[in-house]
């Protein structure tokens, strides 16, 4: 059997792996490696007897002892007999397998905590036979693998799809693994199961929370006409020029100013809006000395970053002393999501100065995150509590 | 994307579990009736009840909950009764068996009932197939196979569809058996069921070959199952024959044994032998005690017996399968050097009578081997030579018996002269007739041949005779009548005129004749064939004579030829549909039942043989074919010879090219026409094909081709593979040019490898 040849991954797809028909090249070779197949199965191929299959080994035994007891040929019939569909049950169940392959798509977004679902293409490209029962494992992380059999028949050159729910139970890195593909088709004598190496890794943010938001100051509020700017968006007005991006709109580009400078230069408009925050996160250790805490702080953070980017009011992210990530548009704040997902606190030695505007200026309106009692976590703006968690 | 068939839900999948249980359980069961055991009751419930909780499953579910918990402990306490009434393990086992299915088969069933089910029934099978070795086996083996292989495909497509998302099968219970065959019909792909099949046909094959191919050694030769019950004779060759008894088996037209022997070495008139009859009472005759007594039973079960012929192996090989139920004596025709049996038995013999009998009557077919028989019709007996010519007085012979056979018993051996006639009249008009027809002359064998003749002058043959009524003995009141008589009553009248004459004389029975069967190449004999004559000791030839005074039957068995392959008189073909079922049985046993390790060492050395032989034979075709060329070729070539040679060279080469270059593209053609949009299309197929051929070829990147010609190929064979049919080109030509970029790129390659390596 052979891995079908990598198809090209999109849409959180997988290649797609599993048994095709042997190689056509050489009839000889083709024949001696599904003999030696046959003596010696790869190691990740695995045929045990069921309980069904024990009792017909045992039964068999029992008839071959008589039978060698006895001379007796009815019973070596019967032996022979249980012996063959012993056999007929392994060709079946290699028939079956035979030229099934199947690929794992994981799209995004996982967050901790909430149900995701995990999507199995399966194709049977058998130009006769149909695929019965198979069974899938697929286990996310280190938790056990949850299975689920292929109710229907697969009628050869048919598709179908089969969904896993799954939720992450906290953020980072999360591999999605198809442990194993099994069947028991035709009889119930043996479980064959083959070992697969087909996986996806997913990256889970951090999982969103319920906060509240303290409106009882002015921290929330605007306080003057000062408070309101101008911001890219969706007006008419021309803010600026920037350097193209992969995504967007090529309505965008201005053609004479990327002629002059030598590469893409796209218009940004204006939109006059409520002046935003910048969200500064902080991990050092000494800040964040429980872990619970910092977890609740990076779902807080990005909690409030998708809210604060859907209200049109999220300026800039920063994390640490890193230099702050403006944000334009909602693939920066899955940046800073992706960012979220695998920090840990770390000891940092300069913690001083605030994050700094584009020319160097002081930055207003800076959110950050501080540990609130044992357990809670609060959003401060400008020294201001605006919300806790 | 949709399935292109309907499937069965799991109510439809439960249903046809139910349907299929039902039928296993039957089948298995009815196979009980080849066996004689008595479970008619058993069997009948079962044939009443499964048939009907099968066609209405709703039944099933009104057995109340306590019918279920007691059902288990009252079959077992039935079974325990009834091992403890009968005595007999076996057949309380097989009534326990078809009471389990019986439940089996009316009670609602999960995959463990099923798994029990499928036990129950291959237990019944086997079982049955054991104690009768019918080559019904044969077919009741395969059909509990087919039933029991569908019936664990939908338990496991059942348990893989309730595994998926707990699919529930309520409802399964109300079947329209109409509606639910429509659906299988609908969800059949009729290629899929024929490659069942080839895969069923597949089993059998194998199943024939591992049966072959299975080494055969004896572990040990210890209990066994038909000694787990006693069996009876179904017909009368016991040692009590009473009148009448051979004609009622005479009725019987069943096979009784088959012989398998050299045509050249069957006698004119073989007569089996089975049983000798000394003891004349009103009755009929029976074996005496003392004659009885002098069957030597063999000390433990053995296959091969040494017979009173001792180490004389002319005679042939006589291979006998003989039928259950006639008796436990073995049909012989004299005596015999050895006997060897397929599985071990206690062997009694009788040397001086030249008989043998198992120590039950068997209750499945026997099947044994006899080397160096006698068939000559005289009965040699040494024993019985030396007290007539009064060199052994008679009183020694219990005691010298004692020594030799270690019998602890006194009776006296038998004189074969006892009339058993105690009335005087009787016994006068006995000598009178002996007187009428001439007295003791010269010998046995003559006075035989004249009581014969005097009983078929006085009485013609029939097998509905009578006894007329009246005082006195009932065989003197026949012979004074002129009824007519059956082969019983002429012996009988012999016997006793014999030795009212004083010449020894004995009844014995068995079977006369047979058929040839073209089928089997052997013979068949028939119960029908069932017989009783007489033999007759004759002091000139010191033997026991053969002598058979039913009319129309040689009256002496001097009068035969002693071997008479040329003149089979009595042995005709049969070429009857019996004859032909009877010649398939005959195979079973013979190339099935007895198959051991001597056939599998003979089947390999005839395999061995075949294949050197066939080797040897295409050896010497392509010897002489080379060998003929050769000689075509050195001949003068002149113009003939040159102008046929290039004609024939250019005709096959032109054909080549012809068809490379249009015959193909048509016969392509012709099946993508046929083929139509629903089926695979050849063209689209072998476009796939030259995809593959043309990736392998190139190295292939995001940007393209390692080799540009290529990657325009490539996308020609795609649009043939994929695209609408009126967008394509033309076919031949992409798949020419296909192999000349792959051959184009593939020299690349090599160059480039050659200038690397430079």
């Amino acid at each position: 059997m052979e891995s079908f040849t990598p198809s090209t991954s999109s849409a959180g797809y997988t290649e797609w792996q599993g048994s095709l028909k042997v190689g056509r090249s050489r009839s000889g070779h083709r024949w001696r490696r599904l003999l030696w197949m046959m003596i010696y199965p790869r190691r990740s191929h695995r045929i045990m007897p069921t309980l069904t299959g024990v009792l017909l080994i045992v039964v068999s035994m029992g008839i071959g002892m008589a039978a060698y007891n006895t001379a007796n040929n009815i019973l070596f019939i019967t032996l022979s007999l249980l012996l063959s569909c012993l056999v007929l049950s392994g060709v079946m169940s290699w028939l079956n397998m035979r030229c099934v392959a199947w690929r794992l798509q994981a799209a995004g977004p996982w967050r901790a905590g909430q149900a995701q679902t995990v999507g199995l293409e399966l194709r049977n490209a058998k130009t006769l036979l149909p695929t019965y029962g198979l069974w899938f494992d697929i286990a996310a992380g280190n938790a056990p693998g949850v299975r689920r059999h292929l109710s229907m028949r697969l009628d050869p050159g048919r598709e179908t799809r089969m969904e896993w729910p799954i939720v992450p139970d906290r953020r980072g890195p999360l591999t999605i693994h198809l442990r194993g593909v099994g069947s028991l088709f035709p009889f119930g004598f043996l479980r064959k199961t083959l070992a697969s190496e087909l996986m996806r890794e997913v990256l889970v943010w951090p999982a969103p929370v319920e906060y509240r938001r303290h409106s009882d100051g002015a921290s929330w509020r605007e306080q003057s006409s000062e408070g309101r700017v101008n911001r890219s968006g969706s007006g008419d007005d021309l803010l600026a020029l920037r350097r193209y991006s992969p995504g967007d709109s090529p309505r965008l580009v201005n053609w004479k100013a990327s002629a002059r400078l030598q590469h893409l230069m796209v218009r940004q408009f204006s939109a006059e809006g409520l002046e935003g925050f910048t969200l500064w996160v902080r991990t050092d250790a000494e800040r964040w000395t429980r872990a619970e805490q910092f977890e609740l702080a990076l779902s807080l953070a990005a909690t409030l970053a998708e809210d604060l980017f859907q209200m049109e009011r999220l300026q800039a992210l920063v994390i640490d002393n890193e230099p702050p990530l403006p944000v334009r548009r909602m693939r920066d704040v899955e940046t800073f999501l992706d960012r979220l997902a695998r920090l840990e606190t770390k000891v940092i030695e300069d913690k001083g100065a605030l994050p700094v505007g584009t020319h160097g200026e002081a930055r207003r309106r800076i959110m950050v995150l501080e540990p609130q009692g044992p357990r809670g976590v609060a959003a401060m703006i400008d020294g201001k509590l605006a919300a806790t968690a | 994307m949709e399935n292109s068939r309907p499937q069965l839900n799991l109510a439809e999948l439960t249903q046809v579990r139910w349907l299929l249980g039902g039928l296993l359980g039957l089948l298995s069961a009815w196979t009980v009736f080849y066996m004689e055991v008595d479970a008619l009751v058993a069997l009948t419930m079962l044939t009443l009840t499964v048939p009907v909780f099968t066609f209405y499953p709703r039944l099933s579910k009104l057995l109340p909950k306590w019918a279920h918990l007691l059902a288990f402990p009252l079959i077992v306490t039935l079974f325990a009764f009834d091992w403890w009434q009968g005595g007999e393990a076996l057949p309380a086992m097989i009534r326990l068996d078809l009471m389990l299915l019986g439940y089996r088969c009316v009670a609602p069933r999960g995959r463990r009932e099923d798994l029990q089910l499928i036990l129950l029934s291959l237990f019944a099978v086997v079982v049955t197939g054991v104690f009768t070795v019918s080559i019904a086996f044969v077919i009741q083996i395969l059909l509990f196979t087919a039933c029991a292989l569908s019936l664990l495909l939908a338990v496991t497509i059942s348990d893989s569809r309730s595994g998926a998302d707990g699919e529930d099968h309520s409802g399964w219970d109300r079947v329209r058996w109409s509606e639910l065959s429509r659906r299988l019909r609908a969800v059949s792909d009729w290629r899929v069921v024929a490659l069942g099949a080839m895969l069923f046909g597949g089993v059998v094959g194998l199943t024939v070959v591992l049966f072959l191919a299975i080494p055969r050694f004896e572990i040990s030769n210890s209990l066994f199952i038909d000694q787990l019950t006693s069996r009876k004779a179904l017909t009368g060759f016991t040692d009590n024959v009473r009148f009448g008894d051979v004609t009622s088996i005479q009725e019987d037209k069943s096979m009784a044994f088959a012989v398998d022997v050299d045509p050249e070495l069957v006698p004119a008139e073989p007569y089996w032998r089975m049983l000798v009859l000394d003891e004349y009472t009103t009755d009929g005759f029976k074996m005496s005690q003392g004659l009885s007594q002098d069957f030597i039973s063999a000390s433990e079960r053995m296959t091969s017996h040494i017979g009173p012929r001792r180490g004389d192996f002319s005679g042939g090989v006589w291979t006998v399968f003989y039928q259950p139920g006639v008796s436990r004596y073995l049909p012989l025709l004299g005596a015999f050097t050895q006997i060897t049996f397929g599985e071990p038995h206690t062997l009694a013999q009788n040397r001086e009578l030249h008989l043998a009998r198992l120590a039950n009557d068997p209750s499945k077919v026997v099947g044994y081997r006899i080397e160096g028989m006698d068939t000559s019709g005289f009965i040699q007996d040494r024993n019985f030579a030396l007290r007539r010519a009064g060199e052994e007085p008679e009183e020694t012979w219990p005691r010298r018996r004692r020594r030799h056979h270690d019998v602890e018993d006194q009776v006296p051996p038998p004189t074969f002269l006892n009339l058993g006639i105690s009335q005087p009249d009787d016994i006068a008009r006995l000598a009178g007739w002996v007187e009428e027809m001439g007295g003791t002359r010269e010998g046995g064998a003559d006075l035989a041949r004249r009581a014969g003749t005097w009983l078929q002058e006085r009485h013609y043959y029939s097998l509905h005779s009578s006894i007329p009524a009246g005082v006195g003995d009932p065989l003197v009141r026949w012979i004074a009548s002129s009824e007519p008589g059956h082969c019983e009553l002429f012996a009988g009248a012999l016997v006793i005129l014999a030795r009212a004459a004083g010449v020894p004389a004995r009844l014995v029975t068995g079977f006369k004749g047979g058929s040839w069967n073209p089928l089997s190449g052997g013979i068949r004999v028939l119960n029908s064939d069932a017989h009783a004559w007489c033999e007759v000791w004759d002091d000139k030839v010191a033997s026991w004579v053969r002598v058979d005074p039913t009319p129309g039957a040689v009256l002496i068995a001097s009068a035969l030829p002693a071997v008479a392959g040329s003149g089979m008189t009595t042995i005709t073909d049969d070429n009857s549909w019996a004859a032909r079922f009877d010649g398939m049985r005959i195979f079973w046993y013979r190339r099935v039942v007895n198959f051991d390790s001597s056939s599998q060492v003979s089947l390999l050395r005839t395999s061995k043989d075949v294949v050197q032989s066939k080797a040897v034979e295409a050896r010497a075709w392509l010897e002489g074919t080379a060998a003929s060329l050769m000689s075509w070729l050195r001949a003068p070539w002149g113009w003939t010879r040159y102008f046929g040679f290039t004609t024939t060279l250019g005709f096959a080469v032109g054909s080549i090219v012809l068809w490379r270059k249009f015959g193909r593209a048509m016969w392509l053609g012709w099946r993508s026409r046929r083929a139509g949009a629903g089926r695979k299309d050849p063209l689209r197929a072998e476009a796939a094909r030259w995809l593959r051929k043309v990736e392998a070829a190139g190295i292939w990147t995001e940007t393209g081709c390692s080799h540009p010609a290529l990657s325009q190929v490539r996308e020609d064979l795609l649009r043939l593979r994929f695209g609408d049919r009126e967008t394509w080109p033309e076919p031949m030509e992409i798949f020419r040019s296909a192999q000349r970029e792959i051959r184009n790129a593939q020299r690349d390659r090599q160059n480039r490898g050659v200038f690397r390596q430079t």
